[in-house]
């Protein structure tokens, strides 16, 4: 096995165009090194690039947030202006795993993994964000929503590296919130997990809305028909609580090892009314 | 096969070795430096008995490269203490029994160290915060807590 640790962003990219599909790209490790150890991962190079450079950094612009694909999960946990104006991402980071797996992890291999369980995905889908993508022949955005195809499977392609994910400006009145229901409050996967993000209007009335489910389906996914119950609405506890009645149209859960379908199915209502309640809290705060 | 150039100040002396590409900081501290404090949990980074600090900061040296250790600093359970002075924490964990079968007790003393070094008076909701991804079997948490409260009472020496 080769192992290659290029210092730029180009000369990554360079390295896996000449390694030709056979070689995988490190960063973090915490999930890779697994699969190598113990899941039969053979690459015939190893591409570290957990130290390319300029990659580690969330700045915030009138356009919104930037968060480098090298920032790690730890990085976010506690970040004012995350716990300010992108509420959802701090809550998901804060119940990320582990303080020492956090230390490690990063934010676009999260993403990359494409678990459908991964709590880095629905409050970025909640929050509207997208992902930067480099090749060779240049640069393009995705967004989130569009990006994951099933367990570890996701639309980027072979060559190509996240440089970046994007959070437009919330603006005012807005609020978002990520709750999960686990066994335990760490070093735990969660059973479902929702996240929200509103933007209401000056009586109240939800102008915008995005909700994204976690542990509910094969990949994230919005719920759609939550979103469109919500358009227009004014934002009381009794519409929030219908909203949790109709998240049970947006995904059709399976029983695994840590629940079963109908558990699942009768938990996405209670988390959708949670977070939903919460992201209004923000959004009046 | 290529392997990975690390140099490395571990426990305050600078190291150099040469490391399979794939190969854990785990390995590389257990095996080739036989530094055996560090222990081997559930090799998933799910268990917190490996915990090092890695910068000043805890991992799980079971996920992370040896090969990303290059040009950083770690300290081990090792690294804490002399055969004559025992680190405080371990001084505190041993006089209330924090510990039964002691398999946790180095990663878990690594994850309070780290906290009390950024944060010398915490609450207890911040021990058990910053102990949370290290799992005592035996469930010696109670022992474990008054062991760090009493070391920030004291002032970290």
């Amino acid at each position: 096995m080769d192992y290659l640790r290029p210092q730029t962003v180009a000369e990554a990219l360079a390295a896996i165009a000449q390694a030709g599909g056979t070689a995988t790209v490190i960063a973090g490790g915490t999930d890779i090194i697994g699969d190598i150890k113990f899941r039969g991962l053979k690459p015939t190079a190893l591409i570290n690039i957990n130290r390319l450079e300029g990659l580690r950094y969330i700045t915030e612009d009138a356009s919104g947030l930037r968060i480098g694909a090298l920032t790690n999960i730890q990085e976010l946990v506690g970040n004012p202006i995350i716990a300010k104006s992108y509420t959802a991402l701090g809550d998901a980071a804060e119940r990320f795993a582990s303080l020492q797996v956090r230390n490690l992890a990063t934010v676009a291999g999260s993403l990359g993994r494409a678990s459908p369980g991964g709590d880095m995905a629905p409050p970025l889908m909640a929050l509207g964000a997208s992902v930067i993508a480099v090749s060779p022949s240049g640069e393009r955005e995705i967004d989130l929503a569009d990006f994951f195809l099933g367990p570890r499977r996701t639309v980027l392609q072979p060559g190509e590296l996240m440089r970046e994910i994007r959070i437009p400006a919330p603006g005012p009145r807005s609020g978002s919130a990520y709750a999960r229901l686990s066994y335990r409050d760490v070093l735990d996967l969660c059973i479902v997990g929702v996240a929200s993000g509103i933007k209401l209007d000056a009586g109240n009335r939800v102008t915008s809305a995005r909700l994204a489910l976690g542990s509910v389906a094969p990949r994230p996914v919005r719920a759609a028909n939550v979103e469109a119950f919500l358009l227009g609405k004014e934002l009381t506890d009794e519409v929030i609580r219908e909203a949790g009645n109709v998240s049970s149209q947006d995904a059709n859960p399976i029983t695994d090892q840590r629940a079963s379908a109908e558990y699942r199915k009768q938990m996405m209502p209670v988390l959708t009314r949670r977070s939903l309640a919460r992201a209004r809290d923000a959004a009046q705060g | 096969m290529t392997k990975a150039e690390v140099r490395a100040t571990i426990n305050g002396r600078e190291r150099e070795l040469r490391v399979d590409p794939w190969r854990t900081l785990l390995e590389m501290l257990r095996d080739d430096l036989e530094l055996t404090g560090t222990k081997l949990g559930c090799e998933a980074g799910e268990c917190g008995a490996c915990t090092v600090l890695l910068d000043g900061k805890p991992v799980v040296s079971c996920v992370t490269l040896a090969a990303d250790a290059d040009g950083r600093t770690i300290e081990t359970i090792e690294g804490i203490s002399t055969p004559e002075h025992l680190h405080p924490l371990q001084d505190e964990f041993l006089k209330l029994s924090a510990f039964q079968c002691g398999y946790c007790a180095p990663g878990m003393i690594m994850s309070s160290k780290a906290l009390l070094e950024h944060n010398p008076n915490p609450t207890e909701g911040e021990i058990r915060d910053a102990i949370a991804g290290n799992l005592c079997r035996c469930t010696a948490y109670v022992g474990i807590v008054k062991a760090i409260q009493n070391v920030a009472a004291e002032g970290v020496s």
